[in-house]
């Protein structure tokens, strides 16, 4: 094994075989991440489920009661539900991630390993809460399906694990744009708190995309998340618009945002520690 | 350039060289991005960046640059202990941070045969809530041993350290000393065959020193190598083959301990 040290030498392609050398640091990540989270509070990873059920309430109340907003025509909870365990994800995901090379600073100047281990293990370590709103999602639906109510699972529902992991992927990829821009300009970091809540009102989270009119659904659809969310639907309560189209543009920017989050973040990483 | 299969160098470095940029005006924020560019536009007069009489002398290749490390040169031989010297500043820790792959040269190259543990700092790395074990476990992931590895040496690591008493105890609630047993007892029972350790060991005590001194000669006689940044004297001088004295990042001076050392002293 021959290592070369050279100006430079920082590769937009990713270094496989180190990072596969390196692969039981990620499950170890994983593991501290969550200790660290999760050690000295009393209901530990449950504050992940008290959000979503609390914001699906509120959804309930303003959306639903209050504006009449229709949820296409499923029990409101597991509609709101079922987009809020991307939503909550995504941002979840995010704020831990845009803070990678900034909160990890002292590491990084001081150990060295394959820096996309951290931001991809922040990555692993958010699927805690999806797994618990999955569990609340199903103990609702089965006892929505006891009392009689018209829902059911779709053939879609095959397709589940795919926007699963295209979800990953997007809130990886966007994770590592943050975090490469904020080593420079702490001012990213401000922004990425300021645009998260406005995205939340352009993902059809607390609404259908079957609700926006039909000339302006291309621009919600641009969104890449919208057919994460609408697809996930479709498969689990059978209802949602996806088009092929919608979801091969959203796809593709999801692939777009990866590679070039990856080649920005080593472009920042290699010589962060001198800045931060 | 390449280090041939039969050759008895592990590290050979060749006009290694790193500067700074030390623009007294940092720019973090984009609001001073825009006023700088704005002033630029209106031909307002520019805040001269000064730079001290002093770091002039090292003044880097382009403006509002410092040289911490200049035109590096030197091999170290499979299973040979590199002293470095040096005062503050001389560039020690810079040239550790560029042989353990933290930061980038910004000119020269060197190249490493086997695989590279550096330890800057104790403790970096430690989790406060872990325990002695899983940081243990997670250190010597870091310096690239695989899990079964460090597991297969635990009890090794343990040992060494003398911490078999605690090793189900938080860190933060193990002294410093033993924080630091700790560190250096992953690093030395780790495979690697480079290791770097800036002014890591000087603060042991006596009898752990011993046990150290013990175990890096029974390394050095594998082929494995080191390079210690200390200030220790003596101490460099009882465990060093060689030692590169630094100075102004520049090396002022490589050879045997006691004729390095007695230059260093005047």
């Amino acid at each position: 094994m021959l290592t070369q040290i050279k100006p430079d030498s920082s590769s937009a392609l990713i270094d496989w075989d180190l990072l596969y050398r390196y692969r039981d640091l990620l499950w170890l990540w994983v593991r501290r991440d969550m200790v660290a989270k999760y050690r000295q509070t009393l209901l530990g990873p449950l504050w992940f489920v008290f959000q979503p059920l609390v914001t699906a309430l509120i959804f309930l109340l303003v959306f639903s009661k209050g504006l009449n907003v229709s949820t296409d025509g499923v029990p409101p909870v597991l509609f709101y539900l079922s987009g809020l365990l991307v939503w909550t994800y995504v941002s979840q995901t995010l704020n831990s991630t845009s803070m990678t090379l900034i909160a990890n600073s002292g590491l990084f100047k001081k150990v060295f390993f394959p820096r996309l281990i951290l931001p991809f293990s922040y990555s692993l370590s958010s699927l805690v809460s999806v797994a618990l709103q999955m569990g609340i999602i199903l103990t609702i639906y089965c006892g929505l399906i006891m009392s009689g109510a018209q829902v059911r699972p779709g053939p879609m529902i095959g397709l589940f694990p795919l926007f699963l992991l295209q979800m990953i992927f997007l809130s990886f990829g966007l994770g590592l744009w943050i975090s490469a821009l904020s080593v420079r300009y702490r001012d990213f970091h401000h922004l990425w708190s300021l645009l998260s809540p406005l995205w939340l009102y352009v993902t059809p989270v607390s609404y259908p995309l079957s609700a926006i009119p039909y000339q302006w659904r291309w621009l919600i659809e641009l969104n890449p998340l919208t057919t994460i969310i609408e697809g996930m639907r479709l498969g689990l309560l059978q209802v949602g618009t996806l088009s092929f189209t919608a979801w091969s543009v959203s796809f593709a920017e999801t692939l777009l945002i990866v590679f070039s989050g990856i080649v920005l973040f080593q472009k920042v990483e290699r010589n962060c520690v001198d800045s931060i | 350039m390449s280090i041939p299969f039969d050759s008895p160098n592990r590290v050979i470095a060749r006009g290694l060289s790193k500067w700074y940029s030390v623009s007294v005006r940092k720019r973090v924020s984009l609001q001073e991005v825009f006023h700088e560019k704005w002033n630029k536009l209106c031909r307002r007069e520019q805040a001269k960046e000064f730079l001290d009489d002093e770091l002039a002398v090292s003044a880097g290749p382009k403006p509002g640059t410092l040289w911490a490390l200049r035109d590096l040169s030197f091999e170290i031989a499979k299973g040979e202990v590199l002293g470095v010297v040096g005062s503050n500043g001389a560039g020690k820790s810079t040239l550790v941070r560029l042989l353990s792959r933290l930061t980038g040269p910004s000119a020269g190259e060197a190249l490493i045969e086997g695989k590279i543990a550096s330890v800057l700092e104790v403790g970096s790395g430690f989790h406060p809530e872990l325990t002695v074990r899983e940081n243990a476990l997670l250190n010597g992931v870091f310096l690239g041993m695989r899990k079964f590895e460090v597991n297969d040496r635990m009890d090794a690591i343990l040992d060494f350290s003398e911490l078999k008493r605690c090793i189900d105890t938080p860190v933060k609630k193990i002294s410093h000393g033993m924080q630091y047993r700790l560190a250096v007892s992953v690093a030395l029972h780790s495979d690697s065959d480079f290791t770097l350790m800036d002014e890591v060991l000087e603060v042991a005590d006596f009898q752990f020193e011993e046990k150290c001194f013990e175990k890096i000669s029974q390394a050095q006689s594998q082929g494995r190598s080191f390079l210690f940044v200390s200030h220790n004297l003596s101490q460099v001088r009882s465990i060093c083959n060689r030692i590169l004295w630094l100075d102004q990042g520049r090396m002022k001076q490589l050879g045997k301990p006691a004729d390095v050392l007695e230059a260093y002293r005047n």
